[in-house]
């Protein structure tokens, strides 16, 4: 991006008039770092939610809620359903 | 993919605004009193709230009791009102102060900024892409995320892009990304002067809080859900990959509705019935069966209420299908540390003795309350509510649009709960009492 566009950027007259809320700051750290996690342990091969909550060591519905907002966004794609029709796999789209 | 709305505010230059008719809200009743307006010749101005058109209607799975797919219905609905060369669509924008005129009335219209040019959005969606904030969807009532900069949904009209200002960081990520420069952090809200010779309220309802029923655990217990929550689980354009369980992503092998959630009940301050919760529900059912061949679902019910065209079929439907009902009142749920649920429930039919049953998934079949908005709209000549809160019909038999203001009607749910069919008869009538008035200054 050349000088001039970044002095363009309207972002800029909002900064003088907004302070970002550190919770703002706090989800978007947060949002980032799970992706990166959940995007390097598919990277291993397909995963389903109770094997990605093992590894991670976080909260299952925390797990499910943002391996189904990757799922929305198309950084993550579904695999396969178990045997006992209990839990889809997921893995890293196939480019 | 549905094109933007081509009379956008973008294109209105003057901030002094004149229509024959305001009609405000943009669900399904809104739409059909606009379109049926338009068609006879009338100027509509349609101010929506949210960002885009449709209501609840556009985000729901099929619809009872032909089990026709919703957003099929919607979707060619939502095109013909936002290309109707005779309807000026301004999303995410809020009407004040409705005022008498002479014979007409007048009004203040507020467009709030969505940081987005609506003319040069192309709703690619790379600012979506490379925004760095994901806060919960409120179009997938929070089982998923969405960004900070974002569309609203799949079918949204128009299509195009908003910044959510309260959660963004100002990285400046999406400015930056955006082909077509359509960012524009500068954008402030518009204030309208509009002169109309006729209102049509069509604000729609809003849905119980199911928080409120503290013993069922709602936003405790991650599967407990609400029934707009299902709905969206059976949508094509659902959030999740199938419908599965929020707390850990199991597909649910046996799941409860709990009836009259929030409706028939004075200990939340709303004692009628809701009128298409049992509906909505069997048809969940039926979908569910369907999705899920294996899933065992039971509805849990005080009574069933099948009184349309073709309801009761419907719900013997549902019986035959292997849908279980037992008549009995839910008083407690558990959770157990699996994630699955206990019901402790009152058995009408077993001598009202208390019962346990376990279910992995419970579904709260969530009655409807009336939009409160509609007093902000007129404060110097208050609008009639009835008991309830929704707007009084003066004249239910005769003229069921009328409402106390002259020149002002109502149309589909801000009357009263109702289904989809209803809602469009309803704006059926509130358009053509509408068009009665205005000829009748002439
Ligand atoms: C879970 C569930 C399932 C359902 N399933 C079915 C079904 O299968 N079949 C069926 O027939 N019915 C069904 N219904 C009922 C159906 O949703 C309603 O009948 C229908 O949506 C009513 O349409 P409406 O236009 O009156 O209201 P809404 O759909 O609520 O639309 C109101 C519109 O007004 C806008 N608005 C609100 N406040 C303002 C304001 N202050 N200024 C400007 N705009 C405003 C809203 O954003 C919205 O766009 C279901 C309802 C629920 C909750
Ligand atoms: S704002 Fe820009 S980047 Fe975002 S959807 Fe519109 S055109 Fe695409
Ligand atoms: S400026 Fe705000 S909306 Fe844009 S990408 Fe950054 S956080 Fe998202």
């Amino acid at each position: 991006m050349t000088e001039e566009k970044k002095k363009q950027l309207t972002v800029t007259l909002m900064k003088e008039k907004r302070t970002v809320p550190d919770e703002v700051k706090e989800k978007s750290k947060k949002f980032v770092r799970m992706r990166k996690a959940i995007k390097a342990s598919l990277k291993e091969g397909p995963k389903s939610i109770p094997q990605l909550v093992e590894e991670m060591k976080l909260p299952t519905d925390v797990v499910t809620y943002y391996v189904m907002s990757l799922r929305k966004f198309g950084d993550i794609a579904v695999g396969e359903l178990d045997e006992d029709d209990e839990y889809y796999s997921y893995e890293l789209p196939k480019k | 993919m549905m094109n933007n709305n081509m009379n956008s505010p973008e294109q209105i230059s003057t901030n002094k605004l004149e229509y024959d008719v305001l009609v405000i809200g943009g669900g399904i009743a809104g739409q059909e009193a606009s379109l049926n307006l338009a068609n006879n010749g009338f100027k509509v101005l349609m101010v929506e709230k949210d960002l885009s058109i449709g209501g609840k209607m556009i985000h729901l799975s099929k619809v009872f009791p032909t089990l026709d797919c919703s957003a099929c219905i919607a979707t060619p609905k939502i095109s013909e009102t936002a290309r109707n060369p005779n309807i000026t669509i301004m999303t995410y924008s809020e009407v004040e102060d409705i005022k008498r005129n002479g014979n007409g009335l007048k009004a203040m219209v507020i467009e709030k900024p969505r940081y987005v040019k609506a003319d040069l959005c192309t709703g690619c969606p790379i600012c979506e892409e490379k925004c760095p904030v994901v806060v919960e969807d409120e179009y997938n009532y929070g089982l998923t995320g969405r960004k900070a900069a974002f569309i609203p949904f799949d079918l949204a009209s128009p299509r195009i892009a908003a910044i959510d200002i309260e959660n963004c960081t100002l990285c400046g990520a999406c400015e930056r990304a955006c082909p077509p420069n359509a960012i524009d952090f500068s954008m402030e809200k518009k204030e309208f002067e509009l002169s109309v010779k006729s209102v049509i309220i069509a604000t729609g309802f809003e849905l119980f809080p199911a928080e409120k029923k503290k013993e069922y655990g709602f936003g405790q217990f991650k599967n407990v859900i609400h029934s707009m929550q299902m709905d969206r689980l059976l949508a094509p354009t659902r959030p999740f990959n199938n419908v599965l369980r929020p707390s850990d992503g199991r597909m649910p092998d046996n799941i409860a509705y709990v009836l009259c959630t929030g409706s028939r009940d004075l200990s939340v301050g709303n004692p009628i019935c809701s009128q298409i919760c049992c509906m909505y529900s069997i048809k969940q059912a039926q979908l569910l069966l369907g999705a899920l061949p294996m899933t065992d679902v039971t509805i849990y019910y005080i009574d069933i209420r099948a009184f349309g065209k073709g309801f009761d079929e419907f719900y013997e439907q549902g019986k035959s299908m292997g849908v279980e009902f037992i008549k009995g009142k839910i008083a407690k749920i558990e959770e157990k540390e699996n994630g699955n649920l206990t019901l402790k429930y009152e058995d009408f039919e077993n001598g009202g003795k208390t019962v346990e049953a376990d279910h992995d998934l419970v579904v709260l079949s969530v009655g409807i309350l009336p939009n409160k908005d509609v007093s902000g709209f007129f404060k110097s000549e208050p609008i009639a509510l009835d008991i309830h809160q929704y707007v009084k019909q003066e004249d239910e038999l005769m003229s069921p649009a009328k409402t106390s203001i002259e020149g002002v009607f109502v149309a589909g749910t801000s009357s009263g709960p109702m289904d989809i069919p209803d809602s469009i008869l309803s704006a059926g009538a509130a358009s053509a009492e509408a068009a009665a008035f205005i000829r009748s200054l002439k």
